[in-house]
């Protein structure tokens, strides 16, 4: 099977899985999502077969998670509504086709040491059907999600597939600009203005020159950039009345990325903090979220990866996982209980504060390694990391954002910007060697991961904003973190002018 | 639900300013994206015998990677992309793994500051400037898990290492045809 075959399929099944399970999502929507769901959904069922020790095969893998989507597609959609989807597939498909054939072509492939070993384990993992294989140093500081592409058929002649990337990293920035147009759309502005915003924002992203070269990076941190924002919008936007489905979006994405890097499981809890909170997200979903991130912690790394901590792997590896794992099955039920739900809901502030506490505690442990993180973070913002103009925009149109903004609920977004810096420091110090000036550096790649998560943030609370709104600002943010009640926002939301009213869904605890 | 005209002019001049402030980041980027590039990269093709020799080199100092995959990676990956991205996108030692400089792979991620590769340059064996403008250094013996192991660096315009090759076995002429 051809490379650009396989992509295709999984462009199919992840429009399916989005056509499926978000109503409103329409058909260009699931088109333009298709491949970063597709992905995590074939990165999950490989991280299951891995863990249940079922000998792994890509096309059987794929298989499995083609027929289990198609059959919650009929069941949810019916067979007709799949056949009228039917057109939209074979185009977004054909996209995929000549998408991939393209960057075979260009091959404009990028590589580093990190590269080859997600690229052995690939290798391991497509030739021995399993990850006896891998080494403890394969797994120590990398995880399953960046080399899982690279198992597909299409790869058996060059060991990795040149389209995979550029073309995730494109539905990516797709999704982006199909986000940031529905809500402007719909918060009134007219046509010219939202295409002048999204060009503009989509120009300064591909101008972004960290995020061209992830696009061709044989890496992760473009996956985690795509499925943070994806996991983010979506908890956003279920909580302001759209679908259940998009609960469904969150918890893959939030499980794709337990397994995307070591520290994949705290950033997928950290994200997941203000969604498992809110009480504008019904409780069986919170719950799913938190299962689904609770389980793929304990699945992959307490029950698959634990047995190699004899072999050299690192336990602060498992411990992280288990840690993440048992904060967001506390933070689900600490929210279900009225005693403890005064407290939940200034969750992100809480963790917030705890952060920075902990980060002042490990500052305060090893002053000198705190302060070279410091002086090589802030020097690779501003020019050495190679993100020219792009961390020197960012923050400015942040503060511009929550001035004018009326989001309503926007600790879903800014809980997760303001949190990451912190995060970031933290496990630079965590790990004892701090980070170092330079492109290739592990905290400089990671600021990728949270940047599609902040243009979106900018586009779409300006969106929500009005020319009074830096007169204004401090008495109309009544929704930041820790005030998740419902119905106390006085912004206007079109989301509930639509729906009427807040539904039966959004009591509290319900 | 479409807002009122009134309201919708009211909130122009936000949408103007977020599109300035783009459009000057947009600049701001390709002003560096447009910059003269910083290394061109025209170098010959891995030998065989290199290729041999770094194999025989990988195995013995690193069990367990499969770096034959190596090998085999950069027969596929070719330095011709690189045109492209000249001036911006372009990783130095990127380019050099890319070009088949015979890079062995742990060594690309170790940015030096400038007081650690000055402690490094004063130990170096060669030093010069490549034809395509850069200023490289050979270290021997930088490695302390790897005793008779060499190191290629290279020195940015801010006088600090932006990356490094390690050459581990000598006797590849990684100047040849450059």
């Amino acid at each position: 099977m051809s490379e650009a075959l396989f992509v295709a399929m999984l462009q199919v099944v992840g429009a399916v899985f989005a056509a499926a399970v978000v109503r409103d999502v329409g058909r260009l929507g699931a088109a333009i999502m298709g491949l970063p769901l597709g992905m995590a959904l074939y990165g999950l069922a490989t991280a299951a077969l891995l863990t249940m020790r079922i000998p792994f095969h890509s096309l059987g893998a794929l298989a499995v998670v083609g027929v289990l989507t198609v059959a919650w597609g009929i069941a949810a959609v019916g067979g007709r509504g799949l056949r009228r989807f039917a057109p939209t597939l074979g185009v977004a498909a054909a996209v995929a086709v000549a998408g991939s054939a393209l960057f075979q072509v260009l091959h404009l492939t990028r590589v580093t040491a990190d590269s080859f070993r997600y690229l052995a384990l690939a290798g391991i993992i497509s030739e021995t059907g399993e990850l006896a294989a891998a080494t403890p140093g394969l797994l120590r500081t990398r995880s399953l999600l960046a080399a899982v592409p690279h198992t597909g058929p299409g790869a058996s002649d060059t060991l990795y597939l040149a389209s995979i990337m550029p073309l995730l990293g494109l539905a990516g920035l797709a999704t982006f600009t199909w986000l940031a147009w529905r809500t402007l759309r719909e918060r009134g502005w007219s046509s010219t203005v939202v295409i002048l915003v999204v060009a503009s924002a989509g120009a300064f992203l591909l101008s972004t020159d960290r995020l061209v070269f992830n696009l061709f990076y044989l890496n992760v941190h473009l996956l985690i950039g795509v499925y943070a924002m994806l996991m983010v919008a979506a908890l956003w936007l279920r909580s302001q009345g759209h679908p259940p489905g998009w609960t469904a979006v969150a918890a893959v994405t939030a499980a794709a990325l337990v397994v995307s890097r070591p520290e994949g499981p705290l950033l997928a809890a950290l994200l997941a903090v203000p969604g498992l909170t809110s009480l504008r997200i019904p409780l069986r979903e919170r719950w799913a979220v938190a299962l689904a991130i609770a389980a793929t912690c304990v699945g992959w790394y307490a029950i698959r990866l634990a047995p190699l901590l004899d072999d050299g792997l690192r336990e602060d590896l498992v411990l992280g996982a288990l840690v993440a794992a048992t904060g967001v099955v506390g933070l689900a039920a600490a929210s279900s209980w009225s005693a403890t739900r005064r407290v939940t809901a200034h969750a992100p502030l809480l963790v917030f504060l705890a952060l920075v506490v902990l980060l002042g505690v490990l500052a305060a442990n090893d002053p000198a390694i705190a302060e070279t993180a410091v002086r090589a973070s802030w020097e690779n913002v501003t020019g050495r990391g190679l993100w020219r103009g792009t961390w020197l925009i960012v923050p400015v149109l942040f503060l511009l954002a929550l001035a004018v903004s009326r989001l309503p609920a926007p600790q879903f977004w800014t809980f997760p910007i303001l949190a990451f810096p912190v995060f970031l420091l933290a496990l630079g110090l965590l790990r004892g060697t701090g980070y170092r000036v330079g492109p290739g550096d592990s905290g400089n790649r990671m600021l990728a991961h949270i940047l599609l998560v902040s243009v979106l943030f900018i586009v779409m609370s300006v969106g929500w904003g009005d020319g009074r709104g830096l007169l204004r600002s401090r008495s109309r943010r009544i929704d930041a973190p820790g005030h998740a009640a419902v119905g106390r926002t006085t912004a206007r939301n079109s989301y509930e002018e639509r729906c009427g009213t807040v539904g039966p869904d959004f009591r509290p605890g319900g | 639900m479409p807002r009122p005209r009134a309201e919708a002019s009211r909130r122009t001049p936000l949408g103007g300013v977020l599109v300035v402030t783009f459009v000057a980041g947009t600049a701001l980027n390709l002003s560096g994206l447009l910059a003269p590039s910083e290394v061109s990269v025209a170098f010959r093709p891995l030998r065989s015998q290199d290729s041999a020799r770094l194999l025989e080199l990988e195995r013995g100092t690193t069990a367990g990677l499969r770096f034959d995959f190596y090998l085999h990676l950069r027969e596929h990956v070719q330095a011709s992309s690189l045109t492209i991205f000249r001036g911006g996108f372009v990783d130095p030692a990127n380019a050099l793994g890319l070009a088949g400089i015979p890079v062995v792979i742990e060594g690309y991620e170790a940015d030096l500051r400038p007081d650690q590769a000055a402690a490094l340059a004063e130990r170096s064996v060669v030093s010069g400037t490549h034809r395509s403008g850069w200023e490289y250094f050979i270290v021997a013996d930088a490695d302390e898990r790897e005793p008779g192991s060499y190191r290629l660096m290279r020195l940015d315009r801010q006088a600090y290492v932006a990356s490094e090759a390690r050459l581990a076995a000598m006797g590849v002429d990684w100047r040849g045809g450059s």
